[in-house]
């Protein structure tokens, strides 16, 4: 039955109407020459709806006219049908035709190249790359040979330690993992300069001349460890016959104490009598000192190793509001030197000692009083 | 004359263990339940109403009565009748 329904829809069928006197005359003339009917309803004795074949349909129609029948087309249901309907639409189903070919032909190009995982390098260093080795927006999908690709890129940008093509749709994603490289090696001449005011309290020279003595209190911009060779020295008539500055790199390693001061005030809110409460002196002096102390430590350097630590909390009536202040002084441990390099001058001998990176503490060497 | 050639192929057709109403064109009639009546080698219908339905066949008239009776589907040799059947008669 089921075969027999999808048949007849695959077939089309029509739902007809016949109205009459001679209906089973027509049914049985009907079903003579071969037609099959259908889900037949006889409403009234002189109206039949039935269903039949399509190409039963205007025999049936045929049959009545000659029986005094008429038979009329209700509905007409299937497959040829929906098809005439379509063909009526052909403009619409051709754009419809011609947009899913477009859809289709478009998505089999790449459009897009994506670049993930750069950090140093350009992405239109990649892209460019890319591009030459075959992923460029525009190429067949089926083109990009995906290693060759990943080939190229390494060959032409040695910066890349990995590399990996995927194609999504019409979007190319190159995904780029850098080689780290090391920070450029340590060279070239200077010095090494306090960085802070402090007092030295260990000094290892590794190279160059020490210019400072544990207990010395040392001001930034001092040098503290000199790269400037001894006139006289092989060294130094080698560099002046090439004409460099006679000036090698320093280095070595000066710690010692500096001294952080934080500072803070916090007015005594009165209370409701307008008078100034024990317990809002002592909130207050909490505050000022925790305040003062988050100063000092933001100053602190990483490696610095706070030593001592002194803490005076004033209040101050007099003053409208009444305040307190928080004084916190903290000694530190830390590393007092800073490298500072000197610019390579043909005619500088030895005077060229700058504080570049600080411009100001411009000057000369000056040796501490033995 | 007629009646030899039946008698005859009537004897063929049991002899041959075929199907009478096959080889005779007889009409065959099943009940299904009190719903749907099949009737095979039918000769058109006679009338078409809800409550009666009359097929001719070679044999006679098959008067198919009941309530709601409707025409499921007739072909040239198969009709199907579904409705509440009450009554199937054979008339000679």
């Amino acid at each position: 039955m089921l075969v027999r329904t999808l048949w007849s829809h695959l077939q089309g069928y029509v739902i007809i109407r016949a109205k009459g006197r001679r209906l089973e005359a027509l049914i049985n003339e009907a079903v003579a020459a071969g037609a099959r009917l259908w889900r037949l309803d006889r409403a009234t004795p002189r109206l039949l709806v039935a269903r039949t074949d399509a190409a039963n349909f205007r025999r049936i129609a045929r049959t009545g006219r000659r029986l005094g029948v008429r038979v009329s087309a209700l509905e007409k249901r299937g497959v040829p049908f929906v098809l005439g309907r379509w063909r009526r639409r052909r403009a619409f189903l051709l754009v419809g035709a011609l947009f899913v070919g477009l859809f289709y032909g478009l998505s089999r190009f790449v459009w897009f190249v994506d670049v993930h995982g750069v950090e140093r390098l350009p992405a239109e260093e990649v892209v460019a790359a890319a591009a030459r080795s075959g992923l460029r927006p525009g190429v067949l999908r089926s083109d990009v040979e995906r290693e060759e690709v990943v080939l190229g890129l390494h060959r032409e940008l040695p910066r890349i330690a990995w590399a990996a093509v995927e194609i999504k749709g019409a979007l190319g994603t190159v995904r780029v993992v850098e080689r780290t490289e090391p920070d450029p090696p340590l060279q070239g001449p200077g010095h090494i300069v306090a960085a802070y005011d402090g007092f030295v309290e260990r000094i290892v020279v590794s190279q160059g001349q020490g210019l400072v003595r544990v207990g010395d209190t040392v001001q930034r911009g001092q040098p503290l460890i000199s790269g400037m060779l001894v006139p006289g020295s092989d060294a130094f008539a080698r560099k002046v016959e090439v004409g460099e500055p006679p000036v090698l790199r320093a280095e070595g390693f000066v710690a010692g104490r500096v001294w952080y001061r934080g500072e803070a005030e916090v007015a005594i809110p009165p209370d409701e009598a307008g008078a100034v409460s024990a317990e809002a002196v002592a909130a207050a002096g909490r505050q000022a000192s925790e305040a003062a102390e988050a100063a000092v430590l933001e100053a602190i350097p990483p490696d610095g190793e706070i030593k001592e630590r002194d803490l005076a909390v004033v209040e101050d009536m007099e003053a409208s509001p009444p305040v307190v202040r928080a004084t916190l002084i903290v000694s530190v441990y830390q590393n007092l030197g800073r490298f500072s390099p000197v610019a390579p001058s043909p005619e500088a001998d030895g005077s060229g000692l700058k504080d570049e990176s600080d411009g100001q503490e411009d000057g000369q060497l000056q040796r501490p009083e033995p | 004359m007629k009646r030899e050639r039946g008698s005859v192929a009537q004897r063929m057709a049991k002899l041959l263990e075929l199907p009478a109403e096959i080889v005779l064109d007889l009409p065959k009639t099943t009940l299904v339940g009190g719903m749907q009546v099949f009737v095979e080698n039918h000769g058109g219908l006679l009338s078409y109403a809800p409550d009666e339905i009359r097929v001719r066949t070679v044999q006679g008239e098959i008067v198919i009565s009941g309530r709601g009776l409707k025409i499921g589907s007739i072909m040239p040799r198969e009709l199907v009748v579904d409705g509440r059947i009450s009554q199937v008669e054979l008339k000679r």
